[in-house]
This record gives structure tokens, sequence and C-alpha cells, in this order.
């Protein structure tokens, strides 16, 4: 292949591109509150989605790990033949897409909502994929070094949100702590765990890795660090909000933003909220978009994936529009009934084909020749 | 060099593309075009069934300074006022803030009004369709200074303050200074007291703004000194969003007590051993503890107040002897005004059935089960309940004198 397969990222730059990627959706909507009815306890569905997510994370990563210089769509054409694996492949690439037209959408919806109620909606996905579709063109370095430049912003100004809630928090309005039991704890969680469904970029990013074996660890680490954050935010906007005021909100952290007032002059500090999100978006878009056109180019063995960012582009920002008629639509998708089922689904599939048929090739090769390592190098 | 110059070509694109967001796209506004609210009040035309809403708008060339008011035409329009008050009625409220649009000449932006007026007509009807509108508009904030209005809304909207340009600056700086020395007006954030709303076992209680006279110019009254146009003080208390009833300045004083939320306060005691002679102790913090008893369906609560406050003036110096027996006499008194207070807006709040204490709230948050049982009669139980009132008040200084002045 062309030059592109030589780019090499740092697993430190993976972890800021996926540490940014989560965290920008988390907090925009706090599934957590708004899905389910975990209430006062989404804090506790924060730290147990963060299990989840692990795992699912593991699930989805491991495999690849075996595979250091392929992604899931060659080494899955190593493992069921070529044209299964590239029909399985689809189902990640779908994932991309699907993953890249919802970010973007409630990206466009909080700015519409809370700024620019007479901009068409069209004008904002696609003021945001014209430059994310160029940042994917410029390939996975350039991403890279973005989220190097990105992530210390990112990381003060959600920090500064956070400390500015302080002063209004009021602890009591956390209690009764689990009262209800754990069932809405659990369901809560489930929500924020299909939100995973963004780390199967992993599998295409993974051999562009300078240390591709430690993917699935890099992945867990941002997972840490965005379920902390995910925590902290849950328990600022209850305890600035309330409970019932926090999970009525469409946007839960951008509300108790606006509803903190430090001083006469130190006020309104949307800016901290707004400011990382249309940055993360940036990030998490265009990781999205790259890993979607890199997965498309290796399934139609293309020699480079450039000549489809404009339309894939353009597909982005379509289905973005498409992907719901309304706010209502989209609150009602990320129930867990309806979210969970969807994407546990497009994140599992791959890898529950995919991994018997690597057990089973390495228990065939075993039996009769025991050849050690065998021809997957 | 062809593929550089087109990457250079689309990055330079991409950027113009984000610069034209930056400008607000289709909705952009001039800041000559737009007259900024200070302050909103709603209040109910019960003849029409209508909201009515009235803005106090900022005039800017007023409120810079003199010299336009000798040639600025701003000021003479405006009665001379750096604000201006219009109102107009609505089926909804934000109907009735619309219906301002073909009054004013500006476009209104209310993304700085920072105090929220509520008639007492509204309060009593129900505050929660200026709830929804609050939370919902994404230019109005839960940063407003919520308060009820006891009199005519229209002339505390028009009332102009002695050492305040515009009348919303007065308002809002009389709402925050009162709560540093006095204790007798609960001073929050909307989003404070909407939290309160939907909580379970807990009342809403929202400071009141009387307003003193009909004619709410700073006129001289007789004696030549310019009048207080509105008074800040007492709070009305409310079940679920509509209000029931008012507490006097004492009775919000208890209300502060048991809520833990006392900064500043002074109390009168009368000097032990002679009698109706007072002296003043300023207390500036106290900490509460509210511990519900459940047995079965017998409840209880035990309120535990911790405070210190210091001697500020004594009426009657030559009879106050300052050793151990007067001290600690002293403290007890100190300790039964509390009391006092607090029993008063107990006895209040059991009265209109209220819980605006969050006794329920103390069991709902530690007592889950307890508050099942207890949630549907709570109304019922807490007129009722008894509270049993400990306050540990201490008197550890006396100002910059240790003895009283004495003549002689």
């Amino acid at each position: 292949m062309s030059c592109i397969s030589t780019e090499k990222i740092d697993n430190r730059q993976l972890l800021f591109i996926l540490f940014i990627m989560r965290t920008t959706v988390i907090i925009s909507t706090l599934p957590v509150l708004t899905a389910g009815n975990a209430a006062q306890d989404a804090w506790a569905s924060a730290l147990v989605s963060y299990v989840g997510s692990a795992i699912l994370a593991t699930a989805i990563g491991a495999l690849g790990t075996r595979f250091p210089d392929l992604t899931l769509i060659q080494y899955g054409q190593k493992l069921i033949g070529r044209t299964p694996a590239k029909i399985l492949s689809f189902v990640y690439l779908w994932a991309f897409l699907w993953v890249a037209a919802v970010d973007l959408r409630i990206y466009s919806e909080v700015l519409v909502t809370a700024f620019f109620p007479a901009t068409p909606l069209v004008f904002i996905a696609g003021a945001m994929a014209v430059a994310s579709a160029y940042a994917a063109y410029a390939g996975i370095e350039a991403i890279g070094r973005n989220a190097d430049f990105v992530f210390p912003i990112f990381f003060m100004t959600i920090l500064a949100s956070l400390l500015a809630a302080i002063p209004q928090m009021r602890l009591t309005r956390l209690q009764p702590v689990l009262a209800r039991g754990l069932k809405p704890v659990l369901v809560g969680s489930i929500t924020p765990m299909t939100i995973t469904l963004q780390v199967p970029v992993i599998t295409v990013i993974a051999p562009s890795v300078l240390r591709p074996k430690k993917v699935v660890k890099t992945t867990i680490w941002a997972l840490t660090g965005a379920h902390l954050v995910l925590t902290a935010a849950s328990l600022a906007t209850v305890g600035v909000l309330g409970a019932k005021p926090a999970a009525r909100s469409v946007f839960p952290f951008f509300r108790m933003i606006r509803a903190i007032r430090l001083t006469e002059f130190l006020e309104r500090f949307e800016a901290l909220v707004i400011l990382p999100w249309g940055l993360g978006m940036f990030i998490g878009l265009s990781t999205s978009l790259y890993c979607c056109l890199k997965g498309l180019s290796q399934v139609f063995d293309l020699s480079d994936y450039r000549p489809l960012v404009g339309p894939m582009a353009a597909i982005c920002i379509t289905l973005s529009i498409h992907a719901a008629a309304d706010i209502f639509q989209l609150r009602s998708f990320f129930r867990p009934e309806t979210a969970g089922p969807y994407a546990f689904l497009l994140m599992l599939a791959p890898p529950a084909v995919l991994w018997p048929a690597y057990l089973a090739r390495r228990w065939m090769r075993k039996r009769p020749g025991s050849r050690k390592g065998g021809r997957q190098r | 060099m062809i593929r550089r110059a087109s990457s250079g070509a689309a990055f330079l694109l991409c950027l113009t593309s984000l610069c034209l967001t930056l400008a607000g796209c289709w909705n952009l506004r001039e800041p000559e075009d737009m007259a900024h609210v200070l302050a909103v009040a709603f209040d109910l035309d019960e003849k029409h069934d209508l909201f009515k809403v009235y803005a106090q708008v900022a005039n800017p060339p007023a409120l810079a300074g003199e010299g336009v008011s000798e040639s600025g035409s701003a000021r003479s329009a405006s009665g001379g006022k750096p604000f201006w008050t219009v109102s107009a009625r609505g089926h909804t409220p934000l109907e009735a803030m619309r219906n301002l649009v073909p009054l004013s000449t500006k476009e209104l932006f209310w993304s700085h009004a920072s105090l929220l007026v509520i008639s007492e007509k509204l309060a009593r009807k129900g505050i929660l369709p200026i709830v929804d509108t609050f939370e919902r508009d994404r230019q109005l904030r839960m940063i407003a200074r919520p308060v009820v209005c006891e009199g005519d809304v229209g002339s505390l909207m028009e009332a102009e303050f002695p050492l305040e340009k515009a009348g919303a600056e007065g308002l809002l700086h009389g709402v925050t200074a009162v709560a540093r020395q006095r204790s007798v007006f609960p001073t929050m954030f909307l989003s404070e007291a909407v939290a309160t709303l939907s909580e379970p076992g807990i009342e809403m209680v929202i400071g009141r703004v009387e307003v003193l006279s009909g004619e709410l110019k700073t006129t001289s009254s007789r004696s030549g000194l310019p009048k207080p146009p509105v008074k800040f003080s007492g709070a009305a208390v409310f079940r679920k969003d509509r209000m029931v009833g008012w507490l006097n300045e004492r009775e919000v004083r208890g209300w502060h007590w048991l809520m833990g939320r006392v900064s500043g306060s002074n109390l009168i005691l009368t000097v032990p051993g002679a009698e109706g002679s007072p002296l003043t102790v300023e207390v500036s913090a106290a900490s509460v503890k509210v511990e519900p008893l459940v047995k079965g369906d017998n409840v209880r609560m035990k309120v535990t107040v911790k405070t210190e406050g210091r001697i500020q003036d004594v009426a009657a110096p030559e009879h106050l002897a300052m050793e151990g027996e007067t001290i600690k006499s002293l403290k007890r008194r100190l300790a039964q005004v509390i009391r006092n207070d607090m029993e008063a807006a107990i006895s209040k709040a059991q009265a209109l059935r209220s819980d605006i204490f969050g006794f329920g709230s103390s069991i709902y948050r530690t007592r889950y089960n307890d508050w099942k049982r207890l949630e549907k009669r709570w109304e019922e139980i807490f007129t009722a309940i008894p509270v049993e009132l400990n306050v540990r008040a201490d008197i550890r200084r006396s100002g910059l004198i240790a003895e009283p002045p004495s003549a002689r």
C-alpha cells in the first residue's frame, strides 16, 4: 500500500483521541442522567458503566493484539476468508459512520438549541464535517497531533467547569444514596456503555500505533479518564441542579454551567463547556471518518482512501440530519431498551465471529503440525 | 506542488467556513439594535386570565452619565430615567414577553435579566408556568434571583433607588446585601428554588419585597428625607408551586437557623438583673443538624443549632457586670431567643401545612424506606410534628471593649 500505512501515532496520542471522543459525547447528554432512571445515583451508573465498557473494549480490541500489523478487515480475512470477513467488516464500518453521524447531530443540536436557533442544522453539521473531513484526509498522524494539541485545552476547560460548580453544589441533593436498590443504577449504566461503540476505531488504528500490543491497555486508560470525568460531571450536575431538574434537561451539563454564578462578574461560563465540545467533536468526528474510510478502502482493495473523503463527509452530514426527526426521537433512541441492544449487537458481532474462528484455528494448528506461531505473523 | 496548493486551498476553505459561524450566521445581531432587560416581573391579569409581564430595560445613554441629559433624547423620552419599564399581556409567559416586541424600538435581549419578580397573585396561583419558561428559554437564566412582590408589581419595577442608577440594580443589590447582615430574607438563585421544588419532603421559600407606598418616586416625605421605595424582608411560603402565606421577619430568621443559613444576624437580649434594658448580640454564622427520629408512625425531629455571637452594644451599660455568672446567663438568653425564633417559624409553617425546613427531606435522604411509608401522609404528619430544639450559643467576644463604659 501507499504511504498511508507508514503513518505512526504514539499510544499517548491514541489515548488522547479516545478520551476526547468519549468524554465529548458522554458529557454532552450525560446519559447516566437523561437515559434511564438513576437520578441522584447517576455517579454510580457512571462507575458501573466503566466496568462494562472496559470489558467490552477488551473483547473488541484483544484479538487485534494477536495481529499487531493488521486491521480487523485484514486479519478477519485470514481467519474466516476474504468474502465473509469483508461482509463482517461492514458492521464496524457502519458503526463508525453511525457514531460519526449521531455525534455530529448531538453537537449540532446543542448549538441550534442554545445559540443559533435560526441557523439551519445542516449548516452547523456541515461546517464541522468539512473541517473533520479535512483532518481525516490529512491522515491519522495529523489527527494524533491535533489530539496532542487539543487535549490540554479540553482537559483544563472541563476541569475548570467542574471546579466552578463546587460552590453551588449541595451534597444533600445526592441523597438518598442507592436507596432504590441496584436496578436503576444498572439500567442507567447501559446507555453510557453503548457509547463504547466508538471503541472499535482501535481495530483500524492499531497497526498505525507505535506499540500495537498495548492498544487495549491504552484504551482502558482512556476509558478510566473519561469515566472519572463522567462521574464528576454527574455529581456536579445533580449537586447544582437537583436530580429531577438535571434529568429533565436535554443537555444537563450545559444547563448546570449556565446556573453557575461565582460573583457579579464571574458568571456565564458556557464557553468552558462549548469550547471543549467543539474541539472534542472535531477530534471524534475526524477519527470516526478516518477509520470508516480506511476500512472501506481495505474492503475494496483500494490503494488510497482519500478519494472517498468528500462523498463520505456528505453521507455523514445527510445521515446526521436523518438520524432522528427531532430531539424527542433522539432522546428516546438513547433509552437503554433501544440503544442497548442495537449498540451491543454492532459492537460484539465481529468479535463474536472472529474469536471462535481464531481459537479454532489455533487449536487445529496445534493438533496436527504443532507449528508454533504459525502463519499468523 | 499542485497537491500542496490544493490542500492549502481546502484548508483555507475550512477556516473560512468556520469563521462564518463566529458572526452568528443566521442569528447575526448588532449590539446597537439590542436592549438589555435587567429585571423581569410576572403578574396575573385575572379578568382576562392572562399573564402580564414587566420588563425593565436598560437605557445605556442615560446610564452612562450626565452628558447625555442635556442633548440626548433618550433620557427625556424615558422620563429622565436610566431605565425603561414596559409591560404586556399574553396567554403564556413567553407570549407576554413577545408582546413587548411591538412596543419596543429595539430587540429585547433577556440574558441579563438577573431578577425575577413574581406578584403575590401569580404566586398564589402557581409559579410552574414561569419556571417552565425560565428552564426552557435559551436567554433567561437560572442565576436570576427570585422574589415575591407584596404590593403593586408595576411600581416595584418603576422604583428608583437613591444609591443606584437602574432600579433593577437596586433590587438586586438589596437582595444580596440583606443576606450578608440580617438573615431576614432568603436570598437564592432560581436554580436553588427549582431544585427545592422538585425534591420530596421540602417546600419552597422565596423572599418578599414589600412595596412601601403607592407612589414610589423618591419624593421627599414631610421630614425632607427621601423615602426608601421598597423593603427586603420576610418570605413567601409555598406548598408545591403555590404560595400559601407569608413569613414575617422573625419567622424568616427562624427558618434561617433551622436551615443553617444564618450569615449575620443581630439579636436583642435583656440584661440579666436589669430586666427591660436591652443589649444586642451579633451572630455571624451558625451550623445546624437535623435528625429525624422515626419509630413506626411516631415521628419526631431533633434539631441542634450551634452558634456564637459577640456583644455589640449595651443600652444600659451601668447595669451590666461582665463576670462569669452574667455571661452564662446571657448565653442561656441568647439560646432562648434563637429557640423562640425557630418556634415561631415552625408553628407558622405548621399552620400553613408547608414543610419549608425539609424535615421530610431529612427522612427521605437518610431513611428512604420510612419515607416511602410516610410520604403520602407527610403534610398531615408535619402539622403536628414535635420538634426538639437544642441550641448551644456561646458569647465569646464583646467588641472592642471588655467592660461597659461608665460615668464615674
